[in-house]
């Protein structure tokens, strides 16, 4: 099997690699990670979006398929295979997957096409997860005992993925005997059985989760024999637990932690690009009638004014370091295949936004040097998430920036829990978000289309809807030419303004300088992690 | 007074200066003229006490936190000695239905814990103005108050002057405020004064965990916990506002101690 | 006095029940909601909801919370964790030895260095040393804990070295390693978090204890014992030390309830797995049936702290007769 990592991670395995030296792996090779949230439930379709729950599943348990080398999106050439040994085409509508003969659940049942059946029937099971990502899905049926049939609602380039890499087969045979609501409180929540490269050891409650190597995984005995998930929640501390040696990786690394880390690691430190991104997202609908328009964001004109006001580069860089991009639509690092490579977007132009402002019936009244309109003046509230200090540097950047053109940002600084249900509520004005995208650009349906609109408790907060962006977005799905395609739809986007795309952050991560074979990936980082490597001659006493 | 006293009342009157004057003279504390090169500056004649990681002022941020920390714990104290003396009072005042009641009440707000009340409170309402936080401390702090009040109200009814005033045929509202109430102040002003530090340090550890006072308004605690994230390069802006908390706990705290001694010799 | 004592426990108890009442009433008052803690970003329908909100028991209304709550309290069930879907009582447990280990070795230096400080620095007041001492006391009381914790860490751990930087031991540890090696990995990493929390608060027994030794040593039996010719030692100790334990005493009742929530703020900084962390976290999360566990854990060692102060009372001052 042939995984690469993207680009700049490639590069910094190769020019570290050394052939000579990979020879005989010390016999327990550990790799101790330090996350921020304790994973406390590590199964797909029950993780509650918790990112280390979903980094730990992802050791326990496989995909179908996973991504090629250099893949660009998530189309069907780009995928390649896991449990899936193969698959192959009926029709533009069906699709055959076959599971690896050798695939073992940890306790030596074999995987067979039951478990994958069993599963799908939990992921469409309304007590158990509602996942619209699913929804191109027909029908999942057995063929025979290691083939599953997949009928897809409609063609498009990405059936493998929607089925092959999102779902993550569970273990029938462990599983059939619980009522479904009660996984999450049983004995295999607490002692999960899977089938991937690392078997669940113990958890330490409130301190590390270990998993060790299934060493009869059969693509392949793991060169990395240990991995330890401790919880550190404070970022500070996981800095220092990384300087002092008691970690082994750091990621989300603090931008001005970054040349000590950097000195730590011996130069390891590569980026393999980010699925993240963050914007400010405009509530267009007035927060007391939501059948009104927002008497201050209704405007597209005071929409593009207070993106022009910003000095984004500034703000990006200072808050996630250098190598931050700047969008001017939803488009993460990880769609940059999409703009050539790099993430680009209109420049600050602050007398533009006086311009706009002004136009816009804002204007300067008595000597108040906030800008106001038939005696109301142009005052908002920006709401996030106390957990992030990112936010925090962002909304004071965005508020000093905004006051030099008369405008009065009021920062409310919340309880995550209380900002989830105000936004839920459409109580906000101006909301400060962060989100990791899918793999590939045509799941800006959850939260950008009409369709999502619609639909109650979904992720388009503000309800947003754009005909012409949803017909972009569909011809995107079938087009010849992706790139074009999706450069069209967030064009439209971008055009519109549905929220100020503040930065398209990097996610440098520092290892530690004994590991060869460090491949990352863009998202889902630690898929690879089983094939890395101690060079022998600087193994640590853990890894002994 | 006691020398230490006297360094005490002095070091707060010279902060309370500071947090009048500070900020007349002082740059914005919320201006950021040059993020990306003008922050994490060492001190210079432009910059007293150096710039932080926004590039603003640490020398503004700390006089107008002085002025938001003080305050906060002006009020805080101020508000549990009002609500506490009151129901101390009055607890001790009456011995019938009201009074037993009364010392329910006190020993149910001493029962629940202070940081619980905080959390739970501060986490959901989020955005709350310096004053209000200030009220709000006042309001999880007056128990303790009650309790010491109530204990000198009992203690201070057995006293001859009141039996006097008593027998003299003062009505009972009139003994309890001219003749009791005033022997209880000493006892109360040495607890508010080392409540003060109390509530500085309360209000630091409150903002500390991002639930006390709201950005952009600086305080003493808010400025450490972004000035520890910075520990690593440039870790002297953890120091003017760790010097001015230090300074400030410990002057409540001598001159609590010493006004306790002068005003209270035979208790304790 | 054994009447005396039976009516200060129900007393107790009851004053417990109330303040846990109490905290329920004020929990659910509040905005903000587990469900969307718990289901993030991605949200779900109205549909799901619904059943989740059925199957965790966040749609009951106070009454039936309350009833719910004491119910299960009779059969020692206090719910199930929404952020950790185990039960309340197993996650309590859990980090309840963390806490009582950090806790007790806490005030146990506080109440036997502390207070020997304390009479020493009372008997030579006026020595530099004890001038010291003072400053360095003041400095820790008035210093917050998290400040001196991160300090210590940076200093110990990430420059020197000499101790790990924050867990409660290395889980990597093999469990057969020599009683010797678990011990040196529990004391690197004890270390830290220990002397920030004793630095944070050692000066209240010591000042408390040093005035009160003052003020003894200037009554009448201290300078007859001293004309007698008595020895220094015997005089801090049987006429100094003793009549200061009443305020000693109160105090240690006070500080109890520190054994289990003295250390939000360190525990964070040391990513020490106690009550206070989880206490933090179950806040930010929203899980009102941790919130509550954790605060019924914390609201009894209050009243057993003020029980065991008013129990202790009398025994150090017979005189003190309960009315």
């Amino acid at each position: 099997m042939t995984r690469r990592a993207c680009f700049t991670s490639l590069a910094a395995v190769a020019g570290l690699a050394r052939p000579a030296a990979a020879q005989r792996p010390p016999l327990h090779a550990t790799v101790v990670y330090a996350v921020g949230r304790e994973p406390t439930m590590p199964i797909p379709l029950f993780t509650s979006n918790a990112e280390a729950n979903e980094d730990l599943a992802d050791q326990l348990f496989l995909h179908l398929a996973v991504f090629a080398a250099n893949a660009k999106g998530a189309t069907d050439n780009a995928m390649s295979p896991a449990l899936a040994k193969s698959w192959h085409r009926i029709d533009p509508l069906t699709l055959v997957f076959d599971i690896d003969p050798r695939a073992r659940w940890h306790d030596g049942t074999r995987v067979n096409a039951h478990d994958v059946l069993f599963t799908w029937a939990l992921a469409t099971n309304p007590k158990v997860a509602t996942d619209t990502r699913f929804e191109p899905i027909a029908s999942v049926e057995a063929v025979g005992d290691m083939s599953v049939r997949v009928r897809f609602k409609r063609p498009s380039l990405e059936q493998v993925y929607t089925f092959g890499f999102l779902l993550q087969p569970l273990p029938a045979h462990l599983l059939e005997r619980l009522a479904p609501e009660t996984i999450t409180t049983s004995e295999f929540a607490r002692h999960p059985v899977g089938d991937g490269p690392f078997r669940f050891e113990r958890r330490v409650a409130g301190q590390s989760v270990e998993l060790r190597a299934d060493t009869t995984f059969f693509l392949g005995r793991p060169t990395i024999s240990r991995l330890l998930f401790r919880t550190i929640e404070d970022p500070s501390a996981r800095v220092a637990a990384f300087i002092t040696g008691e970690t082994d990786v750091l990621d989300k690394i603090p931008v001005q932690s970054l040349p000590q880390v950097r000195q730590r690691a011996g130069g390891r430190v590569s980026d393999p690009g980010s699925n993240v991104l963050v914007y400010m997202l405009f509530n267009t609908h007035s927060t007391a009638d939501s059948s009104k328009p927002h008497p201050i964001f209704g405007d597209p004109g005071v929409r593009e004014a207070l993106t022009l006001a910003l000095d984004r580069p500034t703000i990006a860089r200072t808050t996630f370091g250098p190598s931050a991009q700047v969008p001017d639509a939803a488009q993460s690092q990880l769609w940059s295949w999409i703009t050539a490579g790099t993430v680009t977007a209109q420049p600050a132009n602050v007398a533009r936004a006086r311009t706009l402002l002004a136009q816009a019936g804002w204007r300067a009244a008595n000597g108040d040097s906030i800008l106001a309109k038939n005696g109301a003046p142009l005052r908002f509230s920006v709401l996030y998430a106390s957990s992030s200090a990112p936010n925090n540097t962002i909304a004071l950047q965005a508020q000093q920036m905004w006051r030099a053109v008369g405008v009065d940002a009021q920062l409310d600084r919340l309880e995550p829990s209380v900002v989830g249900k105000r936004v839920g509520l459409g109580q906000f004005d101006l909301w400060v978000s962060r989100v990791g995208q899918d793999p590939t650009p045509s799941s800006l349906v959850q939260s950008w289309s009409c369709a999502s609109a619609q639909q109650p408790g979904s992720t388009n907060r503000a309800h947003w809807c754009d005909v012409t962006f949803d017909r972009l977005v569909t011809t995107a799905t079938t087009a010849k030419d992706q790139p074009k395609a999706w450069r069209a739809a967030l064009a439209e986007m971008a055009a519109q303004r549905p929220a100020i795309f503040v930065a398209a952050p990097g996610n440098p991560i520092a290892i530690h300088p004994r590991f060869d074979n460090a491949i990352l990936w863009p998202s889902h980082t630690w898929l690879s992690l089983w094939q890395w490597r101690v060079r022998p001659s600087a193994a640590l006493p853990r890894d002994q | 007074m006691t020398a230490p006293g006297r360094i005490g009342l002095a070091l707060l009157l010279a902060l309370a200066s500071f947090a009048i004057v500070g900020p007349m003279i002082a740059a914005s504390p919320v201006a950021q003229p040059d993020p990306l090169n003008g922050a994490f500056l060492l001190p210079s004649a432009a910059h007293w006490l150096g710039t932080d990681q926004l590039s603003r002022d640490i020398f503004a941020r700390l006089a107008y936190g002085a002025r938001i920390s003080l305050a906060i714990a002006a009020i805080a104290v101020a508000v549990a000695a009002m609500v506490g003396s009151a129901v101390g009072l009055a607890a001790g005042s009456s011995t019938g239905l009201v009074g037993r009641a009364l010392q329910r009440v006190i020993n149910l707000g001493l029962a629940l814990p202070r940081i619980i009340v905080l959390l739970v409170v501060l986490a959901a309402v989020g955005r709350i103005p310096p004053p209000l936080l200030g009220v709000l401390l006042g309001l999880t702090g007056w128990p303790a108050v009650a309790r010491l009040v109530r204990g000198e109200t009992l203690r201070l009814a057995q006293a001859p002057y009141v039996d006097a005033a008593h027998a003299l045929g003062a009505p009972p509202a009139r003994v309890l405020l001219r003749d009791i109430f005033p022997g209880t102040l000493p006892a109360l002003l040495v607890a508010t004064t080392l409540g003060v530090a109390d509530a500085i340090l309360l209000e630091a550890g409150l903002s500390f965990i991002g639930v006390g006072v709201r950005p952009p308004d600086p305080s003493w605690g808010s400025m450490i916990l972004e000035a520890r994230d910075h520990l690593a390069n440039a870790p002297w802006l953890l120091l003017a506002p760790c010097v001015a908390l230090v300074l400030a706990t410990s002057a409540a705290t001598l001159l609590g101690e010493s006004l306790r001694r002068s005003l209270q010799p035979d208790t304790r | 006095m054994n009447r005396w004592l039976r009516y200060r426990i129900a007393d107790a108890i009851i004053t417990a029940i109330a303040a846990v009442i109490a905290l329920i009433v004020l929990v659910r008052l509040l905005p903000g909601d587990p469900l969307t803690a718990i289901l993030g970003d991605r949200g779900a329908d109205p549909a799901t909801r619904a059943i989740l909100e059925a199957r965790w028991g966040t749609d009951r209304t106070l009454l039936q919370t309350l009833a719910s709550f004491f119910g299960g309290v009779l059969h020692g069930d206090l719910g199930i964790s929404l952020s950790e879907q185990r039960p309340v009582t197993t996650v309590l447990a859990e980090r309840l030895g963390p806490t009582l280990l950090l806790g007790s070795l806490t005030l146990l230096i506080d109440f036997t260095i502390g207070l020997a400080l304390g009479v020493w620095a009372a008997l030579h007041p006026d020595t530099r040393r004890a001038r010291l001492l003072g400053l360095f006391t003041l400095i820790g009381y008035a210093v917050p804990s998290f400040v001196v914790g991160t300090l210590l860490m940076w200093i110990f751990a990430v420059k020197l070295g000499w101790v790990d930087s924050g867990g409660l031991t290395d889980t990597l540890l093999a469990s057969d390693a020599p009683a010797s090696a678990v011990l040196v990995d529990r004391l690197k990493h004890l270390a830290l978090p220990l002397a920030a929390m004793v630095i944070a608060t050692i000066a209240v027994p010591l000042r408390q204890q040093r005035t009160a030794a003052l003020e003894t040593a200037a009554q009448p039996w201290v300078l007859a014992a001293r004309a007698r010719g008595v020895r220094p030692a015997a005089i801090a100790w049987r006429h100094c030390w003793r009549p200061a334990l009443t305020p000693i005493v109160t105090l240690f009742g006070l500080w109890l309830p520190m054994l289990v929530a003295g250390a939000v703020f360190v525990e964070y900084v040391f990513n020490w797995p106690g009550m206070g962390s989880l206490l933090a976290h179950a806040t930010f999360s929203r899980d009102f049936p941790l919130v509550i566990g954790a605060g019924l854990v914390l609201i009894a060692f209050v009243q057993l702290g003020s029980l065991l102060a008013d129990v202790l009372y009398h025994v150090v001052d017979p005189t003190q007769r309960p009315s």
